[in-house]
């Protein structure tokens, strides 16, 4: 099993900002999330990826060649997905399709009109007139018509309905069918497309702070619930992030074993969602600070 | 290359609109000042090419250009191609108002050609400063060097016609078409491509270090 | 085939696949040889993961009632009737378990027991 991305201890320095030392082999065939806070660099991580910003440090590979050196060639085997819409807003959905196909190499015109009608793009509506949900929906379309081996999204599911996110589920399933296909999304609402990621990376502030297969999450992580009594100062040290109320507290543990053995019998375990392990790994790392 | 073919595509699919207004205006505005008429046939050229690199920088399009699998020297080689078109649209509007201006006895005098050549040459030579800057300020500065570059166009008309008077050489070769000598051609000719080239190194290496 | 996935449960996703897959093959629902969806489709299909798909039919593989071949996907497995009868004596007996937990908390002692189960069992076969 290989990587279609490599980011090797890449650093970027923006301003206020930091990405450090990101080192990260996204799996070929799966599908990757990359989940974190507002800010924590994931759009800066992938436009990285996407050659939009030149890491200060580091090398990327993506399908096994040298980003710098392949880069167009790479990209050809790209679908991006933007945050943002990025087409010339003055352009008909007809004409800016006809201005991006020439670029792509494989691109297929069938599988677009499919998209198009798929989706209910007219083709005669002005970029600027359609819908942010119908934005993305282009922006889908044409990462979809032009056989990419790697769909990169950033955000994708914001300005969507849920009805649409959930066709976005079987639309990306059905894409990574084809074993060799991958897609790398992120997204800091983590109800969104998780149930159907097979690798999560979170990233905080810049770091990354685990790349996990999904399906081993539940087994590293345990939430407790219990009352304030139980928190002395040896249980504390346990937990990742805890919050507290006048009622009690609700608490991260990493180590799931361990966090059974000296709470199973007085508190709460339960397995967190992808949710509670985000919101505890912030809360505990703000703490520390 | 077709790659470059195709991006020169873009940016004519983009302005293809504002030129439909821009001919007229440019039509009537020459008309009624038929006087420098060939001075007048740096304009169109110039405010096309502003206005395909403004669409590009307006909102988030340069990051679309990335997006694309196209190495960023050719999106800047492309830029400096499109010079071509542009000036092909002069061309042909400056001989549009030329002929409107015949057939309805407004001038009687041949095509000045040499005028227009020497006018059409200095677009490319405006476009090599315009470039860089485009590149180098982005987004925020685009708007400044634009009024600038404007302003400028404004003003080369009496500025263009102060330089052929000063440079008696070529205020000769206007008028008669002929040259004292062959070196003075020959070297300002070297320069001019020189100036082109080094324009399109300085915005490649600009932009080819951008974070978009 | 049907699956259903519960994701409020708090069951672990691959479990339920498992759990299902199983009760179907024992309940003579699959019969050997029967091909399963491939792991990709099934992952489609059930809007999850495909590495938990591929769990849960690793699962299954370990437990001898389906095989995995390499190109061609998942089969029921062509375990004979004496394997599976003994698998399915093996749930039996797991819910008798369970039975006999609820009775203890309910404070019903063996003979009890026996009667209640002796008189739904003829019950059933009239």
């Amino acid at each position: 099993m290989s990587d279609c991305i490599r980011l090797d201890h890449l650093h970027k320095s923006y301003g206020h900002f930091q990405l450090q030392d990101i080192s990260l082999g996204v799996k070929e065939g799966y599908i990757t999330g990359l989940i974190g806070p507002n800010g924590a660099g994931k759009t800066t991580l992938i436009k990285m990826i996407m050659g939009m910003v030149h890491p200060d440090q580091g090398e990327i590979q993506l399908f096994g060649l040298d980003h710098k050196e392949h880069l167009p060639a790479n990209k050809d085997r790209i679908g991006y997905v933007s945050d943002e819409n990025i087409y010339y807003e003055q352009l008909t959905v007809k004409q800016m399709k006809k201005v991006i196909a020439p670029f792509y190499s494989r691109w297929d015109e069938d599988t677009y009109g499919k998209y198009q009608e798929l989706f209910k793009l007219s083709p005669g509506k002005k970029i600027k007139d359609l819908s942010k949900g119908m934005k993305v929906k282009f922006s889908l379309a044409i990462a979809l018509s032009h056989g990419a081996d790697l769909l990169i999204m950033d955000e994708p599911t914001s300005g969507l309905d849920p009805v649409f996110r959930r066709e976005l589920l079987d639309l990306l399933t059905e894409h990574i069918q084809d074993e060799r296909k991958s897609i790398i999304f992120s997204t800091h609402n983590t109800t969104d497309l998780d149930r159907i990621a097979d690798y999560i990376v979170f990233i905080n502030d810049g770091r990354i702070v685990f790349h996990e297969m999904k399906e081993a999450l539940a087994e590293k992580y345990l939430l407790v619930k219990g009352g304030k009594e139980l928190l002395d100062r040896d249980v504390r040290r346990l937990f990742l992030g805890i919050r507290e109320s006048a009622h009690g507290f609700e608490g991260l543990i990493q180590n799931r074993s361990e966090g059974e053995r000296y709470l199973k019998e007085t508190a709460i375990c339960e397995t967190p969602s992808l949710e509670e392990i985000m919101y505890f790994s912030v809360k505990g790392s703000d703490i520390r600070v | 290359m077709y790659n470059s073919l195709y991006l020169i595509r873009k940016d004519l699919i983009l302005v293809q609109k504002f030129m439909l207004l821009l001919i007229p205006y440019y039509l009537v505005m020459g008309y009624t000042n038929f006087d420098g008429y060939t001075l007048f046939a740096l304009f169109p050229a110039m405010i096309l090419l502003i206005n395909s690199c403004t669409l590009d920088v307006q909102q988030n399009n340069q990051k679309f250009l990335i997006s694309l699998p196209v190495p960023r020297q050719q999106l800047v080689l492309a830029k400096y191609l499109a010079i071509l078109p542009y000036g092909l649209v002069s061309l042909v509007c400056t001989m549009l108002l030329y002929l409107v201006a015949f057939l309805s006895g407004r001038t009687t005098g041949p095509l000045a050609w040499r005028e227009l050549a020497l006018c059409l040459a200095a677009f490319p030579l405006l476009a090599s400063f315009y470039l860089p800057l485009y590149y180098w300020l982005g987004r925020k500065g685009t708007q400044v060097v634009n009024f600038v570059f404007i302003m400028l166009i404004m003003l080369s008309v009496s500025a263009a016609s102060k330089l052929v008077e000063w440079l008696p050489g070529l205020s000769h070769w206007v008028s008669t078409g002929k040259t004292d000598s062959i070196l003075l051609p020959v070297i300002a000719g070297l320069g001019y491509v020189l100036v082109l080239f080094c324009s399109y190194l300085i915005s490649l290496r600009v932009f080819a270090a951008k974070d978009i | 085939m049907n699956i259903l996935i519960s994701s409020t449960s708090g069951e672990p996703i691959y479990a339920q696949i498992v759990a299902q897959i199983r009760q179907l093959i024992l309940q003579g629902e699959l019969v050997s040889g029967t091909p399963l969806p491939s792991i990709r489709q099934l992952a489609k299909e059930l809007q999850i993961s495909v590495i938990t798909t591929k769990r849960a039919y690793e699962e299954l593989e370990r437990e001898g009632l389906i095989n995995s071949i390499v190109g061609k996907g998942s089969f029921v497995s062509g375990a004979d009737q004496e394997f599976i009868k003994e698998q399915r004596l093996r749930m039996l007996e797991l819910k008798l378990k369970e039975i006999i937990d609820e009775s203890r908390m309910l404070g019903l002692n063996y003979a009890e027991l026996t009667d209640m189960l002796k008189l739904l069992y003829e019950e059933e076969q009239e």
